[in-house]
């Protein structure tokens, strides 16, 4: 194999074809443009959007963020500008710079969830996300990815209605993985893509200890990756559909580490926010470790370091 | 929109250290070599540090710009900035930037009120009207004196009594701005300072611009973190202090703190 020969790193997911397995985390890239000052955004994968739903919403009050060891609490609640907005001011900017994105879309109700769907479908939006694992709104999200009956309900009425390429976030929180995974299949998803933040909590003792300040919410970074590999470790032999791994991704190594658990693509969440050319930086790199491994494509990588299966 | 597809421009840039000095007891002004930063940033403006162990950025203002370099003050609180105080001459750091929109610069009689670390844009601020020839006074604030180098227009006020006019900014705020007769004030420091400036300065008239600042994640607008209520008409809107900030108009600001 001659090193002059570019390697395939493309990758299909559903219908939708990835020019490389490295995407961007939903809430981690806004809607690419603010990344524009970091990197050319249109060589990514593709970015998944901040979550929308039908409706504008301003999210949760202060405070809504606190670094924890290796790690990050949030609690932003969806704040975003709504399906209209986004359609609207944002969908014309990722398509005239050639930004290939996928849509996460969050709703309160199964009804908001297919509303939101067919205005997807009738504007042609090729691929979405179905936030179900959102730990930090009230109504909805991980009600949804809880149980697999509703989650089946969900993912079938959405499926119904949005005949293009449909993924399904899932949460850790969860006590049988696989059978969250399996419903979601067997309701029609192309894809699965695990793991979204994990539930946690921070407590601040106050000095003169009498209370504490605490912030409960997602909990992202590199402390959750062992969490993450093991649950798509976890699914993989359970489904036949893609899986887009992430949780604390922060180098080419963990991609790696993902792709061997049994993740087709992989997106990158938090360490945007420490390295925002992070993800620029791992196409480069996968490109430049399959030269000189000497691999034509990524699936031969992908086949080999599954070795064990 | 056309996306500019110029990569990095705001870094991630390394940065290498020219001096790292003492301000005061737990206060340091840093000086980077970086051309691009320096001739780019505006008062107002920040950069943001990945400090060694820790997840994410630090956001610290850009305190003054000198040729290729540039300044940022801060004050030993966590691990972030102890780490800052342990970068030698020679050493690097790698910094993105400058973020965020700096002040309004306009050829008004200006007031200019830093309060603590505060003093680190408004020190950058008052270096610029003075080189653009814009009437203006300097009040630094701090529990004890930050030593910046004093100039001519410049008011101490120091809790401690170690510099200038002993006492805080709200026993001093009104004389001055008697004496002054500001047509414009611009301010950083904690909430509750500026929430004072704001508020005596609506009482004479007078507009402000404060610099806010809060605990970022990302420091680039994306991840909704640091948002702040914002009044608009009769409701109130969101808005992020790190990309739409962190520079906003002192009456526009919904301040949720005790003043």
């Amino acid at each position: 194999m001659s090193n002059l020969i570019k390697p395939d790193i493309s990758v299909n997911i559903g219908r939708l074809k990835l020019k490389n397995p490295i995407l961007t985390a939903s809430g981690t890239f806004g809607y690419a443009d603010e990344y524009d000052d970091f990197m050319n955004v249109s060589n990514i994968g593709a970015i998944v959007t901040k979550g929308i739903t039908l409706n504008p919403k301003t999210g949760n009050p202060q405070p809504r963020i606190k670094e924890v060891k290796n790690g990050l609490i949030n609690s932003i609640g969806l704040e975003n500008v709504g399906i209209q907005d986004f359609i609207d001011k944002k969908l014309p900017v990722l398509k005239e710079n050639n930004i290939d994105f996928i849509l996460n879309i969050a709703g309160a109700s199964i009804e908001e969830y297919i509303e939101i769907a067919k205005i997807c479908q009738s504007n042609n939006i090729e691929t979405v996300e179905l936030n179900l694992s959102c730990p930090n709104v009230k109504s909805g999200c991980l009600e949804f990815g809880k149980d697999e009956k509703t989650l089946y309900k969900l993912v079938s009425e959405v499926r119904k209605n949005f005949d293009n390429t449909l993924i399904v976030k899932l949460s850790s929180n969860v006590s049988f993985p696989e059978k969250m995974a399996k419903t979601a299949e067997k309701g029609g998803a192309d894809a699965i893509s695990a793991i979204n933040t994990v539930k946690a909590m921070n407590i601040d003792i106050n000095k003169n200890l009498k209370g504490f300040k605490s912030i409960k919410g997602g909990l992202s970074g590199s402390c959750i990756k062992p969490l993450a590999l093991n649950f798509i470790y976890e699914i993989r032999q359970h489904i036949a559909i893609p899986i887009i791994g992430m949780g604390g991704i922060s180098c080419f190594q963990d991609m790696l580490e993902f792709f061997a658990v049994g993740a087709d693509a992989v997106q990158i969440g938090t360490a945007n926010f420490t390295h925002p050319d992070l993800s620029d930086t791992l196409v480069i790199e996968l490109n430049n470790f399959m030269k000189q491994q000497n691999y034509g494509s990524l699936a031969e990588l992908v086949r080999d370091l599954r070795y064990e299966y | 929109m056309q996306l500019k597809t110029q990569n990095k421009i705001k870094g991630p840039h390394i940065v290498e250290v020219l001096s790292n000095i003492k301000l005061s007891d737990d206060t340091w002004k840093l000086t980077f070599q970086n051309q691009e930063i320096a001739e780019n940033a505006k008062p107002g403006q920040f950069v943001s540090i990945l400090c060694e162990d820790l997840l994410l950025r630090r956001p610290f203002s850009v305190a003054n710009t000198i040729n290729n370099s540039f300044e940022i003050i801060y004050k030993v609180k966590g691990k972030g900035t102890k780490y800052l105080s342990s970068l030698r001459n020679g050493e690097s750091a790698d910094i993105i930037g400058p973020m965020g929109n700096g002040f309004t610069i306009e050829n008004k009689n200006s007031l200019l009120i830093g309060c603590g670390v505060g003093i680190a844009p408004i020190n950058f601020l008052s270096n610029i009207l003075e080189k653009s020839g814009i009437k203006h006074s300097f009040v630094a604030c701090s529990q004890t004196f930050i030593n910046t180098g004093i100039t001519e227009n410049q008011v101490i006020i120091t809790e401690d009594g170690s510099a200038g006019l002993e006492g805080r900014l709200d026993q001093h705020l009104k004389k001055i701005i008697n004496e002054v007769k500001p047509e414009k004030i611009y301010t950083c420091g904690p909430n509750p300072a500026m929430a004072y400036v704001s508020l005596t300065a609506e009482k004479y008239e007078i507009s402000v611009e404060a610099a806010l600042e809060r605990d970022f994640a990302c420091g680039t607008g994306v991840c909704m973190g640091c948002v702040i209520q914002i009044k608009d008409n009769n409701k109130t809107i969101n808005k992020r202090i790190c990309k739409d900030g962190p520079v906003f108009r002192g009456n526009e600001v919904l301040w949720q703190c005790p003043i």
